[in-house]
């Protein structure tokens, strides 16, 4: 500094400048010099801010938050999370953070826990989600826990691929793990129970001239509302996983309040679907059910797998067993035609019988579509029976099935459906062979 | 004479009908309409109202109850050309820009504000998880 002010003051003498003058023009100098420490420190902080790990914990670390961290992740970057309860809701917006993985640091996922119990969001507002994904392509969420959030654990929506692996959903409002309006993605090895709506959700799947499948495996999901839903969900490949003590098992769907209907071209194969049989509608239930989106007629209880106006799904190779009122039903909305089954095939699913532990009736239709077909499925299964002859409702899979409308099953469902806890009335109830680790709740119970 | 009181019951009617006129100040000329606040409330799968007529300038407040059930959203997908908008974004900044998204809410309480609208015209607005069903107009006047 001294040497600045000498050297001003020289020049000052040299063009013979006044006093006041010369404190102007060191004030000014002295500002450029404090401009350039200035810029060189922030260079120095940027610098150090690149090189700073990407590790989160809640003392010690270079962040105590995952949002910190996931706000100065480049693409691609991975955020590892030590074990801990992170009272926060994530959010990662846009392609400046496409292929972020957010990842676990314990030996389990319940060691990192993202906690939705006053958490909030920097606009004052109660975050929503554990991890919320909205248009970034390719993140992946890994071994960790999200909870008690009031609407999703993992989100992601408007996205090209994802990865949910090894993944806990517990007690959120709606979803457990949630895909919206995205193309491809997997959910894998993870679980979810307490939801309000499903554990697993992939909806409005936008048409694709090349389809990305979107893999569901290994999952397990139990005390939901449902299991795995999918509102206009296409190319759902939902397989190797496990749904107990839900309301209803699996349930792609058609409705009117999503873009891109139908539900279509979905595979459900190799699963166990079984005690689906939560009747959630009684007092003092943990799970609260959402207002069921399909206008006055409630989600069906007792059910292993619906198909309600779905297109080309095809269900084979599952056990289905233990739930009091349908194995696997098939029912499409008469008020919205793009809402009719059409073209499904049920085949080769082993039913209640060989495990001695029966479903109220094995297979149930209303009749209604084209194409449905229902073949092979393991000795002794029941079918529903309507006004018309099985050969009729439940035609098998040759050339051209043709299906014609029961008015009979048509009366019988939409009487199911306009109960809520009255709908255990008709359940057909015994107790079930014991399963290790698995305690069924047959009506109210979690 | 004979015109004055026709023309004063057509008057009358209009303002009775709540259709907008300018006030007239004393030197005759149309002074603006104020600002108003709004609020609508965010339901499975509509807005309550789904209408709305303010004045350039106003501030419209979506509110989201305890439990809504499913998440939504408000999206502005068609307004008149130049019209800005100003809300705290997801940082908690306020930011002023020439569209529109809230964050999805599923439960609340929580309050999405927007000030501005403030081209006159026709705004229609969707929540992106309901986008057929799920959907608003604002018209704003002068």
């Amino acid at each position: 500094m001294k040497r600045t002010t000498l050297v001003t003051a020289l020049i000052c003498a040299a063009l013979g400048v006044s006093g006041t003058q010369t404190a102007v023009a060191t004030a000014a100098t002295s500002s450029a010099t404090k401009k350039a420490a200035a810029k060189k420190a922030a260079a120095k902080k940027a610098a150090t801010k690149k090189k700073k790990q990407l590790l989160v914990c809640r003392r010690g670390c270079p962040y105590s938050t995952i949002q910190k961290a996931v706000d100065a992740a480049a693409k691609n970057a991975t955020v590892k999370v030590k074990p801990g309860t992170y009272v926060e809701g994530v959010v990662l917006t846009g392609h400046a953070k496409d292929g972020i993985s957010i990842v676990g640091l314990g030996t389990k996922p319940q060691e990192v826990v993202l906690e939705g119990k006053g958490a909030k969001r920097a606009d004052g507002n109660p975050a929503q989600n554990g991890i919320f994904v909205d248009g970034a392509d390719n993140v992946t969420m890994r071994n960790m826990t999200a909870q008690n959030y009031p609407a999703n654990g993992f989100f992601v929506r408007n996205c090209n691929g994802y990865l949910m692996d090894h993944v806990v959903a517990g007690f959120n409002r709606a979803y457990g793990l949630y895909a919206f309006n995205c193309i491809g993605g997997r959910m894998t090895y993870s679980v979810g129970y307490g939801h309000g709506d499903s554990a697993f959700y992939v909806g409005q799947t936008p048409f694709q001239d090349k389809p990305v499948p979107t893999i569901l495996d290994h999952l397990e999901g139990y005390e939901n509302v449902l299991g795995y839903s999918g509102t206009n969900s296409k190319y759902v490949d939902l397989r190797n996983s496990e749904f107990y003590n839900n309301g209803a098992g699996i349930a792609p769907n058609t409705l009117k309040s999503e873009k891109f209907p139908p539900a279509a071209d979905g595979i459900v194969q190799e699963n166990l679907v079984y005690w689906n049989n939560f009747n959630y509608f009684k007092a003092g239930s943990s799970v609260k059910p959402l207002p069921a989106a399909t206008g006055g007629f409630q989600y069906p209880t007792g059910v292993g797998i619906v198909l309600l106006g779905t297109t080309r799904w095809n269900i084979k190779n599952n056990l289905v067993f233990g739930n009091f009122k349908w194995g696997i039903m098939t029912v499409s909305d008469p008020t919205y035609d793009v809402a009719t089954n059409r073209d499904n095939k049920i085949r080769f699913n082993t039913m209640g019988g060989p495990f001695e532990d029966t479903n109220g009736t094995d297979v149930w239709a209303d009749g209604a579509g084209s194409g449905n077909c229902w073949e092979n499925q393991s000795t002794g299964a029941t079918y529903d029976a309507g006004a018309l002859p099985d050969l009729i409702l439940y035609p098998k899979c040759g050339a051209s099935p043709q299906n014609v409308i029961d008015p009979a099953q048509l009366a019988e469902v939409a009487g199911y459906l306009t109960q809520t806890a009255g709908q255990e009335d008709s359940w057909k109830k015994h107790p079930h062979p014991p399963r290790p680790d698995r305690k069924p709740i047959d009506g109210l119970g979690g | 004479m004979k015109i004055r009181t026709p023309l004063t019951g057509a008057l009358a009617a209009v303002v009775a009908a709540g259709v907008l006129i300018p006030t007239v100040a004393a030197d005759g000329a149309a002074k603006k309409a104020k600002p108003v606040k709004k609020t609508v409330e965010m339901k499975d799968n509509y807005y309550s109202p789904a209408k709305l007529t303010i004045t350039a300038g106003s501030t419209v407040t979506w509110k989201w109850p305890t439990d809504v059930g499913d998440s939504h959203d408000v999206k502005v997908e068609k307004k008149p050309s130049g019209a800005k908008f100003t809300y705290v974004n997801d940082a908690g900044k306020k930011v002023t820009k020439s569209t529109f998204q809230s964050p999805p809410f599923a439960a609340g309480p929580a309050k999405y504000a927007v000030t501005g609208f403030t081209k006159p015209g026709k705004y229609h607005l969707v929540c992106t998880f309901h986008e057929t069903e799920m959907t608003m107009d604002i018209t704003v006047k002068k």
